[in-house]
């Protein structure tokens, strides 16, 4: 089966940061992975370029099997138009750190909104589905408030259920408790948790909750300066790295002997 | 010289008749200013380098040349370009566009605003860039700088007057007119300063209530 995800030899710098220096990543659909590393490594990064909200330097990135940035034209491949980008664009979807909500509209308006202007749902359809992704993430008597009146961990729900509402074929999660107070950590994590267990999506977790990534993923990716270092299961990752960098990371977080 | 209150009385009509073509040509032109500003606005952040830096030019063109140049221009050019326009109409073209500049200038103050997770968040919905720009962009941008956007209103209702320098019989103009036939010059122009006070103020209020109402998703 071919790859919902492919990057090969993909570089990214900003400005003179060389942030991405040769990423090769496979991943099959219905998979979950963690991307594990220290701050700068790279790992939003990769969301960023995943999410089409940046286009590599270098490389092939493919997302079910068709590149965003280009599109075969006459038998050659040419720069993609704004259609082609769209198309691939939409079988993406991402939380970001910090929500990015719509303060304008309510909850409810926050995950129609694309439902409408996107999928061009009718009215009825799109508020039925919405209120049904709002109960989904526990926030049902929610819906009409704005996110100004909402907490931290309820914004985040909200953010999830906007996402999930799209129906992508992967999610992307970019350190999405960060901004979270502590208490309200467990609460997304374990949605996320439910999301992955359904195995219907595929997802890639930007995080820095080791334990969940240990529990939670089939696969986790560690970066380091802009290169994978390691990837495997998470056991492997956890337990038997075979890269001292990976360890001295690990251990770091962890603890030794965790 | 005592102020004549019978004789402020009597010319207060007239006055009141002229005020009519003052309000008008201020509604009518910051409706030009306000839709054109935008269009500027939009322009000169688009991706197209030639629209964008044309559009630069002309705000920078307008913004640092004088009003009263800008509608002599117009009154005096236009029809010999085959465009004719009564005085009122043109006058109320010039204070649109150079408002629009202006008002270009407040509305980029208010996109540069936006953070950007919104348009990646909007990105990330796979909003068209003009659903992007008309339901998340704008609907933020435009709020937080109506006081800005305010103060122009009360600044080219006060420049109404220059289109007396194009024949319009607007409210200063009307004033000079009735001083002129009566030789008393006292009242009338007493009258058109409280006039435009009296509107400024009453404006600047709207203005202050509008705001409010914009703001009311905003938390407490």
């Amino acid at each position: 089966m071919n790859p919902i995800i492919r990057l090969r030899g993909v570089h990214k710098a900003y400005g003179e940061l060389a942030v991405l220096r040769g990423i090769d990543l496979e991943v099959p659909a219905g998979q979950t992975v963690s991307v594990i590393g220290p701050s700068g490594s790279g790992k939003s990064t990769l969301l960023r370029l995943l999410m089409t909200l940046d286009r590599p330097d270098q490389g092939v990135l493919e997302i079910d099997g068709e590149s965003p940035w280009t599109m075969e034209k006459n038998g050659s491949q040419q720069p993609a138009d704004e259609r082609h980008l769209r198309q691939v664009r939409g079988k993406v979807g991402m939380v970001f750190q910090h929500f990015n909500l719509f303060p304008h509209m309510s909850a409810l308006h926050n995950v129609m909104e694309a439902l409408l202007r996107v999928l061009r749902l009718p009215r009825t359809e799109a508020e039925a589905r919405a209120r049904e992704r709002l109960s989904a993430v526990g926030l049902a008597d929610k819906a009409d408030a704005y996110p100004a009146h909402l907490s931290g961990g309820q914004k985040q729900r909200v953010a999830i259920a906007r996402a999930l509402a799209m129906q992508p074929k992967v999610m992307l999660f970019d350190e999405i408790t960060s901004a979270l107070d502590p208490e309200l950590v467990g609460g997304i994590l374990a949605l996320l948790h439910e999301m992955s267990s359904k195995r219907t999506m595929t997802m890639v977790i930007v995080t820095h909750h080791m334990r969940f990534a240990e529990s939670c993923s089939d696969r986790v990716v560690f970066f380091d300066e802009g290169v994978i270092v390691e990837d495997g299961a998470p056991k492997a990752i956890f337990h038997e790295p075979r890269h001292e960098r990976t360890r001295r990371f690990v251990d770091a977080i962890l603890g030794p002997e965790a | 010289m005592i102020f004549d209150w019978q004789f402020a009385w009597d010319t207060l009509p007239k006055l009141m008749a002229a005020l009519k073509v003052t309000v008008a040509a201020t509604v009518l032109g910051m409706a030009v200013a306000l839709a054109l500003g935008l269009a500027l606005a939009l322009a000169r952040r688009s991706r197209l380098q030639w629209l964008s830096w044309s559009t630069a030019g002309f705000i920078e063109f307008v913004r640092s040349t004088p009003l009263l140049v800008q509608i002599y221009f117009l009154f005096y050019i236009l029809p010999g370009l085959g465009i004719e326009l009564s005085a009122f109409a043109t006058g109320v073209v010039a204070l649109g566009l150079h408002y629009a500049a202006y008002c270009s200038e407040v509305y980029r103050a208010g996109f540069d605003g936006i953070p950007r997770g919104q348009w990646e968040a909007a990105s990330a919905l796979n909003l068209s860039r003009y659903h992007t720009i008309g339901r998340i962009i704008i609907p933020q941008a435009i709020p937080p700088v109506v006081p800005a956007l305010g103060n122009y209103l009360v600044a080219m209702f006060k420049d109404t007057p220059m289109l007396s320098a194009i024949t319009v019989l607007e409210l200063l103009q009307t004033g000079k007119v009735v001083g002129a036939e009566t030789f008393r010059y006292l009242e009338p122009l007493t009258l058109v300063g409280a006039l435009f006070l009296v509107l400024s103020l009453i404006s600047a209020a709207g203005i202050r209530g509008l705001e409010r109402r914009l703001q009311k998703w905003v938390a407490q």
